[in-house]
């Protein structure tokens, strides 16, 4: 009878995280939009060749600078190359590029943090002063001198955004690190002989996941957009293939075909607006306090 | 129960902890807070040592330091005959299991991220005890359960679906994992309902009667130290002032604080007049103690001597020991 009980609560694990969820979602608008918001850009990502109705990189000279029609739903540009297609196939890169950022400027940062607000003292002092050192420059400035320094490839221009955000997660992780490590749990911890390490990574840090959950989902945004930024100063992906930003770039030089650069513009700025928008709201749903009053 | 008289479980020995004071920049390492100051006593297997004093008298801190949890500035700490109080961190680390701590706010004494299994099964994965078997490893959380009187099926649960008497009880199991000899019971109840510090308490009898536990009871609370308490110590200011059996605790009181402490227990009225000593003035910062015995600025019994020599333990009865001047 007991066991069946615990095999009952066992597997209504998941389904409590999703009903959860599903309050949340509908008792959160801002939650709901961004959220939905991502999903859709993340869906256009993950179905982008079966969406786009042209090759995005196929030039088509007699359909230079078409208006946005039933044709060309986006128009076309001064290659003639469909604007919808590449919007939607850009999505892959940006959001690609987003999330790699983020995911591993904040496994890096929380670590980074981790240590310097664990250790302490001497440690803390040096681990601190290289995260602002980096942290001193314009992140947009910094990461153009990373790029261009080692060549402009999607590769080196992931590794520019990271180094130009991890300080940011460090910092946080740090300060909270300063006052999770004087609870009791972690006292008991080391009163149980528990190594200095486990203790970060198991009594510490968990209890950080929440902010940076959220902070890295506010990154996101920040990413695409800085990601964007590199794009358009020639410093992303290299040229023919699509890329928002620098889809932004080559319509400036068209001021008067408004399409070319409208809508690569709305594509960046509907998707950093989402994950701004989920990051505010999803630190309910990482807090397990705060899980019972949705 | 039986008490092998000699069996001497821990014997603290000028017990001293420090903290540096950072003033300003001139008199940077000049100023110590003396938390502990000179604390000798022991503890024998089996027995429960009550530690009393008021808030800020260094008593927790001489809890911490016992479990290197704060490190001591000097003294000796000797655990089953170890001095473990010299003994270097990773030379240290075996002996923890000997010594652990229960602590004051349960709340905060358990990760609110780990599921109440993942808590209590951390001793065995620290210890790398029932490494590859991990079935034997739940029973034995299941068997710490039941040894505290809860039921199994909170395993699953996190510590704030729990309530305070019940999370005290999971910190409890937690120190009884490992087999400890001495359990460090810092304010453990003082944090709980009257109803659920009787509980806690019994249970606590009963696991010592069961394990043969010793117990270092620190609290600021009288009544419930008398009722678990073999030895009672009183503290301030750092020092230890009195050190009785419990039964001279409330019989014959010798030195002027605790006196004064006992005359503050709210007594119900039908049990005749008590006589309330009022102490005067505030307790002297510990920074900068008084000149010879540290309680003389508040003793009514103040003498001549007691401005200028510190007085030390003396034994005025068999296992009842104090620190005045009176008693010379």
């Amino acid at each position: 009878m007991k066991e069946a009980v615990l095999e009952m609560k066992q597997e209504s694990r998941l389904k409590k995280l999703l009903r959860d969820f599903g309050r949340i979602y509908t008792h959160n608008a801002l939650f709901a939009i961004g959220f939905t918001i991502c999903l859709l850009w993340v869906l256009v990502a993950i179905f982008a060749p079966l969406i786009a109705p042209y090759d995005p990189i196929a030039q088509d000279f007699t359909q230079r600078f078409a208006k946005p029609s039933a044709a060309h739903l986006f128009g076309t540009d001064n290659f003639g190359r469909d604007i919808f297609s590449r919007v939607v196939m850009g999505s892959r890169t940006s959001i690609l590029a987003g999330f790699t950022t983020v995911i591993l400027a904040s496994i890096f940062g929380t670590i980074y943090g981790g240590i310097a607000g664990y250790a302490g003292g001497v440690v803390d002092d040096v681990l601190m002063r290289i995260a602002e050192m980096v942290s001193a420059f314009p992140a947009l400035i910094l990461a153009m001198v990373i790029t261009s320094a080692l060549g402009s490839s999607l590769f080196n221009t992931l590794f520019a955004l990271v180094i130009v955000s991890w300080p940011n997660y460090a910092r946080v992780v740090r300060s909270m690190v300063l006052t999770i490590k004087e609870n009791d749990y972690v006292a008991a911890a080391k009163a149980l002989g528990t190594k200095r390490s486990r203790i970060l990574l198991r009594e510490i840090i968990p209890n950080t996941i929440g902010q940076v959950m959220i902070m890295a989902t506010l990154e996101l945004g920040n990413a695409i957009l800085n990601f964007a930024g590199l794009s358009f100063l020639g410093l992303g992906a290299p040229p023919p293939a699509p890329e928002w930003g620098a889809m932004v770039s080559d319509g400036i030089d068209y001021f008067f075909n408004w399409w070319i650069p409208t809508f690569p513009g709305l594509a960046i700025l509907t998707m950093s607006v989402g994950a701004n928008l989920m990051g505010d709201s999803i630190r309910d749903l990482m807090d397990p306090k705060l899980r019972k009053n949705f | 129960m039986e008490k092998p008289v000699n069996d001497i479980v821990l014997r603290v020995e000028h017990l001293k902890k420090y903290y540096p004071v950072s003033g300003g920049f001139l008199s940077r390492g000049n100023k110590f807070v003396k938390a502990v100051d000179d604390v000798s006593f022991q503890i024998r297997r089996g027995e429960t040592f009550g530690l009393v004093g008021e808030s800020g008298c260094g008593k927790s801190t001489l809890g911490k330091a016992l479990i290197r949890l704060h490190e001591p500035t000097s003294g000796e700490v000797w655990l089953n005959g170890v001095n473990i109080a010299a003994l270097s961190n990773r030379d240290f680390a075996p002996y923890r299991r000997q010594i652990q701590i229960v602590f004051q706010d349960p709340s905060a004494s358990l990760n609110p991220r780990h599921t109440i299994e993942a808590i209590l099964a951390e001793p065995f994965i620290v210890h790398g005890l029932y490494k590859n078997d991990r079935a034997q490893m739940k029973k034995e959380v299941e068997r710490l359960m039941e040894l505290v009187g809860l039921d199994s099926y909170m395993l699953n649960k996190y510590p704030h679906e729990l309530s305070g008497g019940q999370k005290q009880r999971v910190g409890i199991a937690r120190t009884l994992a490992l087999k400890p000899d001495l359990i460090v019971q810092d304010e453990p109840v003082s944090a709980l309902d009257v109803s659920i510090q009787a509980q806690i308490i019994n249970l606590m009898v009963d696991l010592q009667k069961e394990l043969g536990l010793s117990y270092l009871f620190i609290s600021h609370n009288l009544n419930v130290v008398y009722q678990i308490s073999d030895n009672v110590g009183v503290m301030y200011l750092g020092r230890m002032m009195e050190i009785t059996p419990y039964q001279g605790l409330y019989k014959n009181p010798a030195h002027p604080y605790t006196k004064a402490l006992l005359s503050a227990i709210p007594q119900p009225e039908c049990q005749g007049e008590s006589h309330r000593i009022i102490l005067e003035g505030d307790i002297p910062s510990p920074v900068n103690p008084p000149a010879g015995c540290r309680f003389h600025t508040r003793c009514r019994e103040c003498m001549e001597c007691c401005r200028r020599k510190e007085p030390q333990l003396k034994e005025i009865a068999p296992g009842h020991f104090v620190a005045c001047h009176l008693y010379d």
